[in-house]
């Protein structure tokens, strides 16, 4: 690096951006203008500044004339500041001696008058060139990147992340909050528009997870705490306990024969209420692990300690019942991790006019994909709850979905369902399906086909949002029937449809735990709770926090191929991290002059990442380098002004306001 | 105007307050006018207005950092009347104990410091001698040592149950804001 | 020949005053080492006396007060004619003080509040042929250094006896402190606080309460019992004297070095410690705070970046 001791050299670099900028800001005079500005020694315009002759006139200048400091007036230094520090450097001049002007997206695309946004360039510019003077170099420090990855959910999502991630030699902590992995895909038939069965291309990966050396699997667990920083985070989980000891049993699954119920009596949430389980149960036939759990609300012997313990016995030898156990937690090291927790499905009722709760024959989708699952409650035949097959189906649409009173984003995925639902319904018991519905929106590959197809299997649809499912007939041939009340926008008319059966095709949500699960992670989540990708096109699996991915459905309603798709870029982003060994970080930090701390620890609580310390010895407060993301949350806090930060130290941002308020 | 006729005193001195004397001179000799100033308005009246009412005992007292726990005292007084709250016996003691170790400090302030050098220097003494050290000088340093130390031990038990002595922090509506105790 | 010496008062009470006879036993040290020119509270040189000095002929003036009126303007260009080192002694004439909250009000408010009906001081007046002239009252009042250079501050409302002495102990050393040097510690007031420890490391604050309102633990943190303690932002240098006293520190003291704004800075502090991100309950939180200004600015609104209330 080159001195930058000396009087201050400044030189000064305007770019067109083609006729971006050049078009509203005269350029010309604007770097006229620069000529008068303090310290400024160079002045240049140029058609495109980020191209490689461009960043030459800065490599060049610095050794010819003597520069030591450089303000390129451009565009965002989102998109460039990397670009122009590079070049910076190359010259052998410290890159933080380097000040970006957002000539382009802060004036020329948002201002018409030339004249205008010509004087608020330069107004902007002297703001640089006065602030500039002021910087210091600084150096970026390296942390070491742990090699292990915690995934968190074992949906589909967290499965392949997981699994490549392990197959590339990485090791991995699968923690899943269920007593098995799988998540909602496990609870799919098929899944559209191929009508491939989801357990014949899950239940595989499922295993594989199992028995991969790689992965540790922890089921029925959650992360509880996370402290640390990229490459080093300590994550705590807590281990439920299943009753169940997981390395003494074999999966024979004799206890579930043995339990003293010969009938399941208990809501089985696998089935979506649909079906019943024993006080110990394994969540469906090809759970991951092969393990049982027991039920302690459930269970004779934790409710009345006066059961005969049939379990225990039928367990024999293997030893692997105790009703003793208790829940554990464990401390884990890892560099960094992939956030894959999910969704949930829209409370149907929280749209009380379409009586699901109230009337037995309304379904949510969720509980029909278990009605037409081979291995669900009726072994895939569609009945209505007194056994009868229905005649007639009706599909309601964005139920929780693009509506103002719930919630009002599309949910990606229920248009395909409801299409595959009425598929297999029709298919299974031939009755006519009715589909009411907003838009068709058929937007992936090979969707729009599949439409076609059950527009010619004589499906109906019919265009118009559902008022209400009621089951008053107003006429005999509605007796016994729930009747849909909507406006069939294409015929233009309200009419009625009596149906057997109404199906709510209800759409993706946030988990309710979702802000929790964000505050845990430093993630940051949008009003309604879909974890914030850091960039919504170019970073689109990275979060704010470092070393922290996203996959699946908790960033976002999705379907399966692009949460698998994700699920394999935040891998590949893990990926790069441990590989890379290291990683640098910006100098831009918050430190503590701690000579003159006076131990008031506001601070303390303040920081979003937990990078501060208060030291019991010295009573000061210390902010680690590495977890400070430079937000200045405790410099502005500080109330006796002795944090400050790297790059907006006092005296920059004053001369920097001074510049702007200065009349040229 | 003849300047013989004219008599200015300024600035008046040993006292706490900015003021300046104007004595207008006739033929004779006689004192035909004679005017008084005190240029110091700082304006409380108008700036106490929207502050706090359990603020005014700290911000009145400096209407005179000589006399403040007499200011900080009244306000206090002001404060009960306000809250119509009566203090209960220990606080009424507390304040009176801070307020007649006041007393005997500022008589001690006035007699030593401000007043006293008159009577004791005399008025007809070099101005240079009419004043605290003048007195010290005359009565010698023995006794000025004992007033001084007096006068320490005075403002140190103003402290203790008062915050400080110099505008004190100790009022509020129907008591005062620390209880006695054996020790600090 | 011994140093000179002079103490004046412009807009002020007379505290700090009592803060040099406060110096007891060692004021008659200082008596001894300097010469002490001026100083009306208890002296009776006059402003003529100093007005026929040298220029530059004292060592250092001790001025308190702030300026509130002309005369105050004039005695502050004379002293410094006639000094080598001006030091604004005490709060009012480092910030502005207490005398300084008259920035919420102008002149024509001040004099219309205080004397009503009655007559208004007039700049001139002249009564059988003998004419007379009252200083300008002005409008805004200012800190010493925005009206002469100010070589050192000495903080506190009223300095300390203890930074009294080290003041002048530094001053009649060999080697000066640095130009513009507050002479006092330049921590905050936490560091000295005798109940550091029992502030939690946590702290946030879901409702402040006013002194009145609660019944005040005498050995807890007065922040972590909700009431609005401005230490953490103010200088060190008294003690901890109003938290000895079981009151929240009002911040006498001023800001750090490091602090331009005394008020935005106690403020941004303050509002940090609020527990919530809802509007309606930070709101409710802050009703124990009724006069931002007066709470935030009590000694520094003239030296403040907003300096004054806008009068409409």
């Amino acid at each position: 690096m080159s001195e930058a001791g000396g009087a201050v050299r400044i030189g000064v670099y305007i770019c067109h951006c083609g006729a971006n900028i050049a078009a509203t800001v005269d350029v010309k005079s604007l770097a006229a203008s620069a000529a008068t500005m303090p310290n400024v020694v160079v002045w240049r315009e140029y058609k495109y500044l980020c191209s490689d002759s461009g960043q030459d006139l800065i490599r060049q200048d610095i050794p010819n004339q003597r520069l030591n400091r450089i303000v390129v007036a451009s565009c965002s230094p989102h998109l460039h500041e990397q670009t122009f520090r590079a070049a910076v450097a190359a010259a052998g001049l410290n890159p933080f001696y380097l000040q970006m002007v957002n000539i382009r997206e802060h004036i020329s695309w948002v201002h018409e008058n030339r004249m205008e946004a010509t004087s608020k360039a330069q107004d902007l510019l002297r703001a640089a060139v006065r602030r500039v003077a002021r910087h210091e170099a600084l150096e970026r420090s390296r942390i070491p990147i742990h090699p292990d990855v915690l995934v968190v959910g074992g949906g589909i999502a967290g499965i392949h992340a997981a699994l490549t991630l392990a197959n590339a030699g990485k090791h991995v902590y699968l923690v899943e909050r269920q007593p098995t992995i799988g998540g909602h895909m496990a609870q799919f038939d098929k899944t559209f528009p191929t009508l491939d069965c989801a357990a014949c291309i899950l239940t595989p990966k499922m295993s594989a997870v199992k028995a991969h050396q790689k992965i540790t699997l922890w089921t029925y667990s959650e992360v509880v705490q996370v402290d640390g920083y990229v490459g080093s985070y300590q994550v705590t989980v807590k281990r439920r306990t299943r009753y169940v000891r997981e390395d003494l049993c074999t999966g024979c699954l004799e206890c579930l024969e043995a339990c003293l119920y010969q009938e399941g009596r208990f809501t089985d949430e696998f089935n979506a209420g649909l079906a019943s389980r024993k006080p110990i149960y394994i969540p469906f036939p090809q759970a991951v692990p092969q393990v049982p759990v027991i039920d302690p609300e459930a269970c004779i012997q934790f409710k009345s300690g006066k059961c005969k313990k049939t379990c225990i016995d039928a367990c024999g030898d293997r030893h692997a019942i105790s009703f003793q156990l208790e829940e554990k937690t464990e401390e884990i090291q890892v560099g960094s991790i992939i956030v894959a927790t999910g969704f949930q499905v829209f409370d149907a009722r929280r749209a009380p006019y379409y009586g699901y709760g109230v009337y037995p024959d309304v379904y949510t989708a969720l509980e029909v994909e278990r009605l037409v699952n081979a291995s669900g409650p009726t072994a895939g035949e569609v009945v209505l709850r007194d056994g009868r097959i229905p005649k007639t189906v009706g599909i309601v649409h964005c139920v929780g979905s693009r509506d103002e009173n719930t919630n009002r984003w599309c949910s990606r995925v229920c248009c395909m369902y409801s299409l595959k639902l009425a598929h297999l319904i029709k298919e299974r018991t031939g009755a006519e399906v009715f589909n009411f519905y907003i838009d068709i929106r058929t937007p992936g590959k090979g969707f729009e086909e599949f439409y076609q197809k059950l527009l010619n299997e004589k499906v109906h649809f019919i265009r118009g949002r559902v008022a209400e499912v009621t089951d008053w007939a107003l006429d005999p041939t509605e007796e016994g029937k729930l009747i849909l009340r909507v406006e069939d926008t294409l015929a233009g008319l309200v009419r009625r449809i009596p149906v057997d059966m109404v199906v709510l095709s209800v759409g993706l949500e946030p988990r309710s735990d979702a802000q929790d699960v964000c505050r845990m992670f430093n993630m940051t989540c949008s009003g309604e709770g879909f974890f914030t990708e850091r960039h919504p096109k170019l970073a689109p699996v990275n979060t704010f926090a470092d070393g922290v991915f996203l996959a699946g459905c908790c960033q976002g309603p999705k379907d399966i191929p692009d949460t698998v798709a994700q699920a394999g870029a935040a891998a590949a982003e893990a990926l790069v991290l441990i590989d890379s060994g290291s990683i640098e970080t910006e100098p831009n930090t918050a430190y503590t002059d701690e000579d003159v701390c006076s131990g008031c620890k506001t601070c303390i609580p303040l920081c979003p990442y937990h990078a501060i310390t208060f030291l019991e010895q010295e009573k000061k407060a210390r902010i680690n380098q590495a977890t400070c993301k430079g937000c200045g949350t405790c410099v502005a806090a500080c109330p006796s002004g002795s944090i400050r930060q790297h790059l907006f130290e006092d005296e920059q941002i004053f001369e920097e306001i001074e510049g702007i308020l200065t009349y040229a | 105007m003849d300047s013989a006729r004219r008599i200015t005193i300024n600035p008046i001195t040993r006292l706490e307050g900015h003021g300046k004397i104007e004595i207008f001179l006739n033929e004779q000799g006689g004192v035909d006018r004679a005017f008084f100033q005190v240029p110091e308005l700082r304006g409380f009246e108008k700036f106490a207005q929207g502050r706090p009412a359990e603020d005014m005992p700290q911000i009145t007292s400096r209407i005179c950092g000589v006399c403040p726990t007499a200011h900080h005292m009244a306000s206090t007084k002001a404060l009960d009347a306000l809250y119509q709250v009566t203090p209960p016996p220990a606080a009424r003691k507390i304040r009176e104990l801070v307020y007649s170790t006041f007393f005997v400090e500022d008589h001690a302030l006035h007699f030593y410091f401000l007043g006293g050098p008159d009577f004791v220097v005399g008025p007809q003494a070099p101005a240079a001698e009419r004043n605290v050290l003048g007195v010290i000088a005359k009565v010698g340093a023995e006794t000025g040592l004992k007033v001084i130390a007096m006068r320490r031990k005075l403002r140190e038990l103003m402290a203790l149950a008062a915050g400080k002595a110099a505008h004190p922090v100790f009022g509020l509506p129907g008591g005062v804001a620390l209880p006695s105790r054996a020790s600090r | 020949m011994k140093p000179k010496v002079a103490f004046y008062w412009c807009a002020s009470c007379g505290g700090c005053e009592e803060a040099v006879v406060d110096l007891d036993e060692e004021l008659l040290g200082v008596a001894d080492a300097v010469d002490i020119v001026f100083w009306p509270v208890a002296l009776d040189f006059k402003e003529k006396d100093v007005a026929a000095m040298p220029d530059g002929s004292i060592l250092a003036s001790f001025i308190n007060g702030a300026i509130r009126n002309s005369h105050q303007q004039e005695m502050a260009e004379l002293l410094r004619a006639k000094s080598l080192v001006v030091v604004a002694f005490g709060i009012c004439a480092q910030l502005g003080g207490i005398p300084g909250l008259a920035n919420l009000s102008d002149a024509k408010g001040i004099l219309a509040e205080v004397y009503r009906d009655g007559v208004t001081p007039a700049r001139r007046y002249s009564e059988n042929g003998y004419s007379l002239s009252l200083p300008e009252f002005f409008d805004t009042v200012v800190a010493l250094d925005r009206v002469i250079q100010v070589d050192y501050y000495l903080p506190g409302c009223p300095p300390t006896p203890n930074l009294i002495r080290d003041a002048v102990h530094a001053l009649l050393a060999p080697e000066l402190p640095p130009k513009g040097a507050v002479l006092a510690p330049d921590h905050a007031l936490c560091e000295q606080c005798p109940r550091k420890d029992s502030r939690p490391e946590k702290l946030l604050v879901k409702e402040f309460v006013r002194p009145h309102q609660v019944v005040a633990d005498q050995q807890t943190c007065l922040l972590a019992q909700g009431l609005v303690c401005l230490g953490p932002g103010t200088r060190a240098g008294c003690n901890a004297l109003c938290i000895r006293g079981n009151m929240p520190c009002t911040g006498c003291f001023g800001p750090t070095s490091r602090v331009r704004d005394y008020g935005a800075k106690a403020l941004s502090a303050i509002a940090s410690v609020i527990e919530s991100n809802d509007e309606s309950q930070i709101e409710r939180a802050l009703e124990a705070v009724p006069d931002p200004v007066g709470t935030f600015y009590r000694y520094s609104l003239p030296s403040s970046m907003l300096g004054r209330r806008r009068m409409e």
